[in-house]
């Protein structure tokens, strides 16, 4: 056998080698895809998905309510340093504006959420009407503060504290 | 009186360079969650990463090559393709979550949504990594990140019970409200944040730029084992005061501007400029770095002519792969991916592929046919094996801890 025709099957040989077995592939393309599935998934705004009874129903509005709370408080005290002068107006209307976007996003995602019985029922009311409240003053804080009204931003934020109190006790209750 | 000169500003650079988004988005996090119970785990980190960030220092300096180069000719090419693979996916993520995160700290400042703004972020890492000498961009952005010391200011400004802060480091509890799956979790994002793999190819890629050779040494050694610490120390300053004003106030940190808002509180509007200077230098200073270790990893494993000194005619390829991985990161931010998210996701993985990274770089950094009498000593070989021990079981619970916690939540 010529030398170059054994140098060809030697390389053939070693990239046959160098690419593994179909199976091998197989299954390394099924993990990246895994991968990359969960990396897409988890990277973007996912839907907090069903809740099978009451009690995962109530576990997932505890959480809304924290997040909820956490938007909430954030903006209890940007409001309270712009008061103060401690912060530019830039930063107090983007903070403000993302807390508020925040909360938008964990209101509609709690309210795609099925309630599997009654008691579930009511309990999305009730956590339904804190956060359109919360919404509610929230929103009259960014306008306050996109019209350049800093040293009262604290004043209109004031109910705010009402909201946060409720969103924690309801946390605390259903966690 | 000048090469003194040269040690103190590479070491004040390496403290202003220490953080970037992942320390200020993992240790703000951290804190306003588990409060000071995670502080070991940055102990931990900084002390594996002056262990490996050393080796790799002291590889680069005696062999005259980076990490990388000797990963593919040690290793082999499959141990190489591997590595490779993996520790660009998690610098392309990191690269994102950087450029976003200069994005967010301009539109702080500005106002405008960050999204106008990463196209401009974008092509401003590239003119700086196109145009500007290597050791000038190091120095820079290295020292304004010192801005971030506000931090430390704030932390002394608030004047807490010292004793109860130092008691969650040296008592680090699993808080009652937790689980200790999600503690774990996020043990092992902070561990990540700390250890981050593309630090330790900008630092040996970095020493074969600035042309260290064995007299060098000292000054690497200096650099890691002064700079370093006290950059731990920066990332628990932040974490202290996330958990100082963002825990009390029930504040879980998802955004950006929740990191600097115990800074304003505190310290008001000049203390907030400081800071978001700081996140500006700190997260510009990173995406230059990511951005050239992206070329870096990619040009050294395939042989190409790489680096800063060389000039871009003769480096086209390695200017090239930065180009279209600083393209595909914009792109990605600009899809809407929340930022925060990414630097969350880029850590955690990072944690899962920290064993490609440091046991290369340990095998190589014992090998006399690269070292010659500089190999590792038997003292740093235990801590350095120790520390493999752990970033191995990191990288085996990563996974599974992401998806019982989902992902932390």
């Amino acid at each position: 056998m010529p030398a170059e025709l054994l140098g060809d099957m030697h390389s053939d040989d070693a990239r046959r080698r160098s690419r593994g077995s179909p199976a091998r592939c197989r299954a390394g393309t099924l993990l990246a895809a895994a991968c990359a599935a969960l990396l897409i998934t988890g990277c973007v705004n996912n839907p907090v998905g069903s809740a099978r009874n009451g009690g995962i129903y109530a576990a997932k509005a505890a959480a809304s309510a924290d997040a909820a709370l956490s938007a909430v408080s954030t903006v209890q005290l940007v409001a309270r340093a712009a008061g103060d002068h401690k912060v530019f107006g830039t930063f107090a209307s983007v903070s403000v504006d993302q807390q508020e976007d925040a909360l938008t996003e964990i209101t509609t995602t709690f309210r795609s959420i099925q309630p599997p019985d009654a008691e579930s029922r009511a309990l999305r009311d009730e956590l339904g009407e804190l956060l359109d409240r919360a919404l509610e003053h929230l929103a009259a804080v960014r306008v306050e503060i996109r019209r350049g009204r800093l040293a009262t931003a604290a004043e209109v934020a004031a109910p705010l504290a009402g909201d946060a109190r409720q969103l924690d006790d309801f946390a605390q209750a259903h966690q | 009186m000048k090469k003194l000169l040269g040690v103190f500003l590479g070491v004040l650079s390496a403290i202003g360079g220490f953080v970037d988004i992942g320390d200020l988005v993992a240790n703000a996090e951290t804190g306003a969650r588990f409060r000071m119970n995670l502080a070991w785990v940055v102990v931990v980190g900084v002390v594996g990463i002056i262990v490996y960030a050393e080796m790799a220092g002291r590889v680069a300096a005696v062999s005259g090559r980076p990490v990388f180069d000797l990963v593919r000719e040690r290793l082999g090419p499959r141990f190489g393709l591997a590595n490779l693979g993996a520790s660009f996916f998690i610098n392309f993520l990191t690269l994102t979550a950087e450029v976003a995160g200069v994005a967010i700290a301009i539109s702080l400042l500005s106002s405008i949504n960050y999204l106008f703004i990463v196209p401009a972020a974008a092509v401003l890492v590239w003119l700086v990594v196109w145009r500007m000498p290597f050791e000038t961009m190091e120095r820079i952005f290295g020292l304004l990140g010192l801005c971030l010391l506000v931090f430390a200011v704030t932390v002394w400004k608030i004047g807490p019970d010292w004793n109860q802060l130092l008691s969650g480091v040296v008592h680090p509890h699993v808080p009652s409200e937790e689980n200790p799956f999600t503690y774990a979790y996020y043990g092992i994002a902070l561990f990540g944040a700390a250890m981050t793999p593309y630090e330790v190819f900008f630092f040996s890629s970095g020493a074969v730029e600035d042309k260290w050779t064995v007299k060098d040494l000292g000054e690497n050694r200096i650099n890691v084992l002064l700079g370093f610490p006290p950059g731990g120390l920066l990332s628990l300053a932040i974490m202290a005061c996330a958990h100082l004003v963002l825990a009390p106030a029930n504040i879980g940190v998802g955004t950006l501007d929740q990191v600097s808002l115990p800074v304003a509180l505190t310290l008001g509007k000049v203390g907030l400029a400081i800071v978001l200077i700081g996140i500006f230098a700190a997260t510009f200073g990173a995406a230059l770095e990511t951005a050239l270790s992206a070329g870096y990893v990619i040009a050294q494993y395939l042989g190409w002519t790489w680096g800063k000194h060389a000039a871009p005619r003769r480096a086209t390829r390695f200017h090239l792969v930065i180009i279209i991985t600083l393209a595909a990161s914009t792109f990605f931010a600009l899809s809407g991916v929340d930022p925060v998210k990414v630097t969350e996701y880029s850590i955690v993985l990072s944690a899962a592929a920290l064993p490609l990274t440091y046991f290369p770089i340990l095998v190589v950094a014992n090998d006399p046919s690269y070292m010659g009498e500089h190999t590792n000593g038997r003292w740093l070989n235990a801590i350095a094996s120790v520390y493999l021990v752990v970033l191995v079981a990191v990288a085996l619970a990563t996974i599974p801890l992401m998806i019982i916690t989902k992902a932390g939540q």
